[in-house]
């Protein structure tokens, strides 16, 4: 670090200082003596000291260059004259002699006179000339961005607004001034901003601003109010094409990332910006009575004037309510009344409004009469009219408005005749009727569901069908041996006596009919005594041991829900003993496949029977193949048939496939079989 | 100065922390502090509660910063992460090279799941289901969608959504609250917190839920997801059930009537204002204004839920499901009503996405619970006017691998959670209608084109809502809070 760095830093302290000096000189010049001279002198020996310090720094931060000499040189001496000033204003204060005493306030005036120069000679070095009394930086407004010159109107603004604070007459860092075309293309020490650089593609001028933040190099600099990406954008664009001086937008290839770019440069020219112009900003007090007078009033954003007014839903509005609004009803561009009871009788407080873009009436009763004051509001953009008894009548009084984009004229009279009235005199105008009724049309009906409860039962069972919606009808199919598959109307429940599908679904008028909904229900007629298992199952699936089997009850997919028995890499065989002799030709076994949790099916079926209890025949031996490659989740009843036989007790062995198959993720692990129920019939 | 004095400096709303440090700077700093009042500690946008009256919760913004597009918003979530490959994001490539293995140079060490980074090899799977174009750009959409595919020309697909979150609930918190670890407030209570309520009758900030018929055990959802964090609690998020009491504990025990009631909340008030007075703890202004909602609710509530005078067209747009209470289309029917009362934030949850086998039977039971009724709130709230200044977002914590999790059969197959792509789609004011967004790769597992983090999504949002997302804060334990932390940025081109 230079000395010459600390400048900024030193020159503020002889200012304040000195300033204290003379501060203290006024105060104590009207007291009575002895006066505290003392305290001042010392003041201003610091003053002296510090200007002299500012002096020598300032001088050698000069010598580091980049400044407009002629200012320079009046900052310099100037400042040698302000610091020769305070150390003659030292002596002559410690003077007791009679002219120094007569001098020193009129001096003082000329110091600070000095000070005020130098200080603006500096200031004026750093910020830039116009500094002080700059006007507000003008923005260019752009009417049409298609005929707006490239350089002029858009590369040149941008410079102005991030460059030209330190490339200017003033303050020229790098020799290199940015204020005009002429100055551009002459460059700076660094050599020519525009043409391409040997090393890269790049000019310098888009080499410094894509370097790095942290690059020292980096324009500008780090600290600085940086370029936007879309300024960037703008700025390669204009490079791309040959850095054209005096070409006009339109004259140049876009690409879709400029046109919104450019677009947004345009003047905004719509009724919202137009209004906003004209219209005084709203004092704060104003929104808070009306809020407190329940009427919703909100700044369309912090900085606008303009105002949105809900009257949320209110069914007491009067004309008192819309007095409230009064004093700024220029500045209300939203008016959202819908749902309230504005009616006919009030619709004459909309003439107050006339700047009114939003409004909305839906559902407020309003009539054809109304469109005579919506005619009045000629910056109209969207106007919501569903739900009010208007016809065709009333929109023909709509069809002057130049800025109305969206109409809603759901659940009105309105015609098609009127809708295509309207939109013949503006193309801009959508008109929002009823969503076509096409898409929705076809609705069908949600299937009923059938409820039972369990799926298998010992001697009858009761069914319902059970529907949400108010006036399906329900219709239900029993498909057991009385293959009657005429659909029966449903009123309440019924009661099945055998093993039966039920089908079901629902209708009403005018909807599709829904999806046919299915559920078995198996009988088991076959009082059982015990069930005996030959191997204890898998301890964290036992649920209620051999009862599980008896119990009537299903087990859902969810294979830990107690109503499964699982085998871990084992067969199955249980032993069921019936309380009286039965005649019995079908056993099932219900049984769950999860491939993901190594649960299968069962791949083998044997079934012995025995009359007295003790010595048992084979009735029937089933092989199925292994199981599929699948990760389905499945329940299934496997029904095994055989000859009618009288018996006591029956046994049936469930061969496990004992070992995850080849095409598993775990091929070779231990896998499961799990069962619920077993029905005889 | 005794203690007597200190107590009496409640007024300037002593915190345990400001206690400390101005004891630190010695008792004439607490002489200072009360002669100079509280405005002096705290600065009117500080305020945690403004005027809480009758008028309901004001916004802590006087005015949005820059113009809204939209007054509110319905956000479908659909928790569990709903595969982008079977509804949105059309990659022929993957039926083609069906069962071959993702190359490595795709993946690119991206991080798995514990659920399959035991796998070996990660087949490459299509979707099992067809594709329709639908609308003036030709848009593709999964068969599995044919009534959002009709409302294409509305809608904003995003098919570059992504996110850091691997598992559920961290993705789905880091959604609705900006962070991945639990205890920030959610998107509706910083809404709640900046914009205010335009109805006192009912919450800015309204919750539903719903379980999806794809996979009914699927991932629990916690209240915290619409929790206040550190936000006041009355920015916290309603959940309307689909029950004989839709908001629990609203009405009054049987023999109490309303009078008796009013009677209560009003001592009650008189009571918490003493102690406010005192104490100056805003939570007691709060509690007070909490009470008085609650007793607005009590009629506002059993309105809003009252679906019944609904017409049958309605019914049939959204489906017969909409009859049913607490289906996702009963809840949409519900989101339009509360829309209707201008609740600012209305979020819908519903689960079942999360499919990590089976996925083709399950995405289809499950897309069948959303489609007609997401199609058809688009719709109505279209032809209602409402979709100018609605914003209906409709999407998942995170999208689905383009691989099989597990075995790959002919007929069926799982995917995991992917978060480098998915797919989200937004209707409504300001977001540009008919238009796809982003692209991924032909493998659907990278983005190619216009990637949007989700902190770019929640940025969005509050952009359309007229907030800047940089500006709407919470100061809390010492640091600013907000919703985006401290990334996030607009996504001008929707």
């Amino acid at each position: 670090m230079q000395f010459g760095n600390l400048h900024p830093l030193i020159l503020h302290l002889p200012i304040g200082i000195l300033a204290l000096a003379f501060l203290m000189e006024l105060f104590y010049r009207k007291k009575p003596a002895p006066k505290d001279n003392g305290a001042i002198l010392f003041a201003l020996g610091i003053s002296v000291v510090s200007s002299i310090f500012a002096a020598v720094s300032g001088w050698l931060l000069s010598e580091n260059g980049g400044y407009e000499e002629e200012l320079l040189s009046k900052h310099k001496w100037i400042a040698i004259a302000f610091t020769l000033g305070t150390i003659l204003l030292f002596f002559l204060k410690k003077s007791t002699k009679k002219w120094a005493v007569k001098g020193y306030f009129p001096s003082f005036i000329l110091v600070l006179l000095l000070l005020t120069l130098t200080g603006h000679y500096g200031g004026s070095l750093t910020h830039g000339e116009d500094f002080l009394f700059k006007k507000a930086y003008q923005e260019v407004v752009i009417e049409d961005i298609d005929e707006a010159l490239v350089f002029n109107d858009i590369v040149q603004p941008i410079l102005d607004q991030k460059c030209v604070s330190c490339h200017n007459q003033g303050k020229a860092k790098g020799d290199l001034l940015l204020t005009s075309q002429k100055e551009l293309l002459l460059g700076g020490t660094s050599g020519s901003l525009l043409d391409s650089l040997e090393t890269e593609q790049k000019s310098l001028l888009m080499h410094r601003i894509h370097m790095p933040l942290e690059e020292e190099e980096h324009m500008p600099p780090k600290g600085k109010v940086q370029l936007t990406a879309e300024e960037i954008l703008l700025l390669e664009w204009w490079m791309e094409n040959n850095n054209c001086f005096d070409c006009l937008v339109k004259t140049l290839p876009t690409d879709k990332r400029l046109e919104p770019i450019l677009a947004a440069l345009e003047k905004d020219t719509s009724p919202r910006a137009l209004i906003a112009e004209e219209v005084d900003a709203v004092s704060e007090d104003f929104l808070i009575g009306l809020n407190q007078q329940n009427i919703s009033a909100q700044k369309i954003s912090e900085d606008s004037p303009l105002l949105a007014i809900n009257f949320k839903q209110r069914k007491d509005l009067t004309q008192a309510d819309f007095a409230l609004l009064q004093e700024y009803k220029e500045n209300i561009v939203e008016l959202n009344l819908a749902f309230t009871n504005f009616n006919d009788t009030l619709i004459t407080e909309l003439k107050a409004f006339k700047n009114l873009t939003k409004v909305q009436l839906q559902h407020t009763g309003v009539t054809n009469a109304v469109g005579e004051y919506l005619s009045k509001l000629s910056y109209l953009e969207s106007l919501n009219l569903i739900g009010n008894p208007i016809d065709d009548s009333g929109l023909t009084a709509l069809e002057g408005l130049q800025h109305l984009k969206k109409l809603y004229v759901w659940q009105t009279d309105v015609t098609e005749k009127g809708i295509a009235s309207i939109q013949a005199q503006s193309e801009l105008i959508l008109v929002q009727e009823q969503i076509a009724d096409s898409i929705f049309a076809a609705s069908a009906l949600t299937p009923p569901v059938i409820l039972a409860e369990n799926e298998v039962f010992q001697d009858s069972l009761k069914v319902s069908l059970e529907q949400h919606f108010e006036g399906a009808q329900l219709f239900y199919v029993l498909h057991d041996s009385k293959k009657d598959t005429v659909p029966k109307s449903y009123s309440k429940p019924f009661y099945i006596k055998e093993s039966t599908q039920v089908t079901g679904y629902a209708t009403h008028e005018s909807w599709e009919p829904s999806e046919l909904v299915k559920a078995d229900f198996l009988r088991s007629n076959v009082a059982v005594k015990n069930v005996a298992l030959a191997q204890p199952p898998h301890q964290k699936y036992a649920a209620q041991g051999g009862k599980t089997l008896m119990d009537l009850k299903r087990g859902t997919t969810n294979f830990v829900d107690g109503q499964w028995l699982g085998y871990e890499g084992r067969h199955v065989t249980a032993t069921i003993e019936f309380k009286e002799k039965t005649e019995v030709s079908r056993v099932s076994v219900g049984s769950l496949s999860i491939p993901n949790s190594w649960i299968f099916f069962p791949v083998g079926y044997t079934v012995w029977g025995s009359s007295d209890g003790t010595n048992f025949n084979r009735l029937k031996r089933i092989k199925l193949p292994k199981p599929e490659p699948s990760i389905s989740v499945e329940k299934q009843v496997y029904a095994i048939d055989f000859e009618p036989a009288t018996l006591k007790k029956i046994r049936v062995l469930v061969e496990s496939p004992l070992k995850n198959p080849e095409w598993h993720a775990e091929p070779g692990g231990n896998s499961f079989i799990f069962l619920d129920e077993i029905v005889f019939d | 100065m005794g203690e007597k004095k200190i107590l009496l400096d409640n007024a300037v709303n002593l915190n345990r922390r400001a206690f400390l440090g101005k004891s630190a700077l010695g008792v004439g700093g607490l002489a200072l502090g009360s002669l100079l009042g509280c405005n002096f500690y705290r600065k009117e946008g500080e305020l945690v509660v403004k005027e809480n009256n009758a008028m309901g919760i004001k916004g802590i913004l006087n005015a949005p910063h820059h113009s809204a597009k939209v007054k509110r918003v319905i956000y479908l979530f659909q928790s569990g992460g709903p595969s982008q490959l079977e509804l949105f994001d059309y990659k022929p490539l993957l039926n083609e090279r069906r069962g071959e293995d993702l190359p490595e140079s795709i993946r690119n060490g991206q991080r798995l799941t514990g659920m399959t980074s035991g796998q070996d090899k990660f087949p490459l799977v299509g979707s099992n289901f067809g594709w329709k174009q639908y609308g003036k750009n030709g848009t593709w959409i999964s068969d599995l969608l044919p009534y959002m595919g009709k409302m294409v020309d509305d809608i904003c697909i995003i098919k570059s959504m992504y996110t850091e979150a691997i598992n559920h609930d961290p993705a789905v918190t880091f959604f609705q609250t900006g962070s991945q670890q639990p205890g920030r407030p959610s998107i509706g209570s910083w809404l709640s917190y900046g914009l205010g309520s335009e109805n006192e009758n009912l919450p800015a900030f309204t919750v539903l839920l719903s379980r999806g018929s794809g996979r009914p055990n699927g991932q629990p959802l916690y209240t915290r997801l619409w929790g206040n964090g550190f936000l006041h609690s009355l920015h916290q998020g309603v959940q309307f059930r689909a029950a004989k009491d839709p908001v629990l504990y609203l009405n009054d025990p049987k023999g109490v009537s309303k009078e008796t009631k009013r009677t209560i909340l009003d001592n009650l008030a008189a009571l918490n204002e003493k102690q406010y007075k005192e104490f100056g703890d805003e939570e007691i202004q709060s509690r007070i204004a909490q009470y008085e909602m609650a007793y607005r609710m009590q009629t506002s509530v059993p309105e809003v839920m009252d679906t019944e005078k609904e017409p049958d067209y309605i019914y049939k747009m959204y489906g017969s499901d909409a009859k049913i209470p607490g289906t996702y289309a009963a809840n949409c029917l519900l989101a339009r009503r509360l829309a209707e009362q201008d609740v600012r934030f209305i979020q819908l949850y519903h689960m079942g996405w999360d499919q990590h086998d089976n996925l083709p039977a399950a995405i289809e039971k499950q897309a069948k619970d959303v489609d007609q009724a997401s199609a058809a709130l688009v719709a109505d709230l279209k032809q209602r006017g409402m979709l100018e200044d609605t914003l209906v977002i409709w999407g998942g914590e995170f999208g689905r691998t383009n691989y099989s999790q597990g075995l790959l059969t002919d007929t069926n197959y799982g995917r995991d959670h992917h978060p480098r792509c998915f797919t989200m789609w937004l209707a409504g004011g300001g977001v540009k209608p008919g238009i796809v967004y982003g692209e991924t790769d032909d493998f659907g597992y990278n983005i190619v084109d216009k990637p949007v983090h989700v902190h770019d999504f929640q940025a969005t949002l509050l952009h359309l809502l007229g907030i800047d997302h940089e500006r709407l804060t919470y100061k809390y334990q010492g640091r600013r809070f907000r919703l985006t932390d401290d990334e996030g940025h607009l996504e001008k081109d929707i």
